[in-house]
């Protein structure tokens, strides 16, 4: 298995990451509520800001919109960030930021007046961290309940499991073979870690 | 394979992955991490719009707008502080000038609040909070505050000495010091409340103003047992003897277990039979349910996949029910959906349009709802091992297709309801509801079962 290791200094801020650079988000949240420095937030934006754009390009699916997005959110950040506790700084933003282009997607389609009154508390979707599927993790070496439960998965779900994790074959690839839209090839994935999932803790009570 | 090498891609893998710059393996690894992350995900959906150029351009273009908006950011910052420290030694000029007792003093206060930023605000509010617990005062990271800080310490502690010295003298009855507690702890109260970032200075000398008033009032008055004028302290200390009256009157407590393994079944609904007064197991299987006047009270408690179980209790009482699990089998829907115009007319080709009321329903159909929903939930993690919940929730179909004003109508917990909220805000459209051949509102009730299957 190839050691993947990318990290790469986006410098599209000019903030001074050498100081900042070897910090966790945590202690990165931490500093900022501290001492509100900005500077702190914007290195912390950064690693995060081309997700933001790409979230925002999905749903305005123009350019301009998705720019002002970016803004927009970490303006609320300089407010939103010291009023809540954060286990996990990426996924709140995740959150923040899909709840900000949802609600300008309905602001700009409300012809009503009541939509005005949708409040939409960021408290309410806080995602918990997803726990890892153990197939997901980086360690290829899986124990037999897990080879069994895989061997007991239906056809296609079972071929493309082995195609994505064991050989390595991207989406594409695995659709050109299997002669299936890709998008049913994430959906076989999918329900099939799923359904793995249940086997295995099927197989955990039984121990 | 050592951890510290995770592989974390940067916007230029996006990219990459976009313009099917990534092939093999390396796709395969980015579509892996996509697997794990959905916030990565949605962006890369978001980074197949545009070329590569594109994407750099408005990064960049955004990223200068930012770094200069954190440049006049500090530039400001150091305006406040020059005012901060001017206000800070005119202040404490005033305080070493002033008579401790004066009632002056709460006007100049107001003048703090022109040069000091919120946080320096916060920190003096959470001084004052943590003299009334009598704890250390922390470290002051600013020097100039010192001063200041300690000269409110100083009065702040007398002000609240002040007081219980006001009020020991006239306790006389138990119950009157149940009153004068109240108020004293109202006090308490306003003090913590000015923590609240969002007020200012104003209403932390209103605070003061309050302290002071009552003790004044205090001198004057001579039955212990009549609180203050206060404005805010007054209703805050009615609010609490009349809780505390709440508890006295007939009620029931106890907690519900699982027969099988007596563990506590939160969420479980226990009701007072004959009306409609109920509450709700919290957490840890406990409820306190208010019981009428009468001898006879009977509470059923029920939950969904188990027997529901009767018992007679007498008020005060501490009870323990215990459930057994129903023979009945459950079914596999994740949804059941039940639209108030439910009627899905399959044979609209037949009968004719005006009388046809056809509900509200999913954009791609009820089954393949249940597919999203069941994929999508998350069994949210709690303290017990919990292995089905049900929430029930209603919310209304608007012309546009929206899911509008989503409300829990029943839910075991807040994280099971929040999980509910956010995968019905998310998720497809839904067909309105049509009248007569016209789009109208309908209100949707969805019944979301959580599962074993759900816990991810």
């Amino acid at each position: 298995m190839e050691i993947l290791c990318k990290h790469k200094h986006h410098k599209h801020l000019k903030v001074s990451w050498k100081k900042y650079r070897d910090l966790s988000d945590a202690e990165l949240v931490e500093k900022f509520r501290a001492s509100g420095d900005l500077e702190e937030l914007g290195t912390l934006y950064e690693r995060y800001m081309h997700l933001v754009y790409g979230v925002c390009l999905k749903y305005f699916k123009e350019r301009e919109g998705a720019q002002d997005g970016i803004t927009a959110i970490f303006e609320k950040l300089i407010t939103e960030l010291p009023r809540h506790e954060i286990d996990n700084f990426k996924s709140w933003l995740y959150v923040l930021t899909k709840n900000y282009c949802l609600m300008q997607i309905r602001a700009a389609k409300s012809e009503t007046k009541r939509l005005h009154n949708y409040q939409v508390d960021e408290k309410i979707f806080v995602e918990s961290e997803q726990e890892m599927h153990p197939i997901d993790e980086e360690e290829q070496e899986l124990n037999k309940a897990l080879q069994m439960c895989i061997e007991k998965l239906k056809g296609e779900q079972q071929q493309c499991i082995r195609l994505f994790y064991f050989d390595n074959k991207s989406y594409r690839e695995i659709s050109d073979t299997l002669n299936l839209d890709e998008k049913k090839v994430k959906s076989f994935i999918q329900n099939g870690k799923r359904n793995l999932k249940i086997c295995l803790e099927k197989t955990d009570v039984k121990k | 394979m050592s951890k510290n090498n995770k592989y974390k891609p940067g916007p230029s893998d996006f990219l990459d992955y976009s313009e099917g710059k990534l092939k093999g393996r390396k796709r395969n690894a980015f579509e892996r991490y996509l697997e794990q992350n959905l916030f990565d995900a949605e962006a890369a959906e978001g980074f197949s719009m545009v070329s590569q150029e594109e994407a750099e351009q408005d990064l960049a273009v955004v990223g200068k707008k930012i770094q200069g908006r954190i440049n006049r950011k500090r530039r400001i910052g150091w305006y406040s502080a020059a005012a901060a420290i001017v206000s800070i030694l005119a202040i404490s000029t005033i305080f070493f000038n002033v008579d401790r007792t004066s009632l002056d003093r709460p006007e100049s206060i107001p003048e703090i609040s022109k040069g000091y930023e919120q946080k320096t605000e916060k920190k003096e509010a959470r001084r004052d909070m943590d003299i009334l617990e009598n704890e250390e005062v922390k470290d002051v990271e600013e020097g100039p505050e010192q001063t200041v800080t300690e000269e409110m310490k100083t009065e702040g502690a007398a002000q609240i000495s002040d007081l219980q010295e006001e009020f020991s003298p006239q306790l006389s009855a138990g119950a009157d010091a149940d009153v004068d507690e109240i108020v004293v702890e109202a006090v308490a109260r306003e003090v913590v409340s000015s923590e609240n970032a969002e007020e200012d200075m104003l209403d932390f000398a209103m605070d003061m103003e309050a302290e002071e008033r009552m003790e004044e009032k205090i001198e004057q008055v001579t039955a212990p047992a009549q609180p203050v004028t206060a404005g805010r302290a007054k209703s805050s200390a009615k609010r609490m003897a009349m809780e505390k009256e709440e508890t006295e009157a007939s009620a029931v407590k106890g907690v519900i277990i699982s027969a099988d393994d007596s563990t506590p079944i939160p969420g479980a609904t226990i009701m007072l039979k004959g009306t409609s007064v109920g509450t709700v197991a919290d957490s840890k299987g406990n409820f306190k349910l208010n019981l009428e006047e009468t001898d006879e009270n009977k509470i059923v408690a029920s939950f969904i996949g188990m027997e529901s179980e009767e018992m007679d209790v007498l008020a005060g009482s501490n009870v323990e029910i215990v459930m057994n699990e129903s023979s009945q089998s459950l079914d596999e829907v994740v949804v059941v959906g039940y639209g108030s115009n439910r009627r899905y007319d399959q044979t609209g080709s037949v009968q004719s349009v005006e009388n046809t009321i056809i509900g509200a329903e999913p954009e791609f159909g009820l089954s393949d709802y249940n597919d999203y929903i069941d994929n999508e939930l998350i069994f949210p993690i709690s303290e017990y091992d919990m292995s089905r919940a049900v929430v029930v929730v209603k919310f209304i179909v608007l012309p546009n297709k929206r899911p509008y004003n989503i409300q829990i109508v029943r839910s075991p917990a807040q994280a099971f309801s929040n999980e509910v909220q956010r995968v019905i805000f998310s998720g497809s459209d839904w067909k309105p509801a049509m009248k007569n051949g016209e789009y109208v509102e309908d209100e949707v009730s969805l019944r979301i079962v959580f599962k074993e299957a759900h816990k991810r």
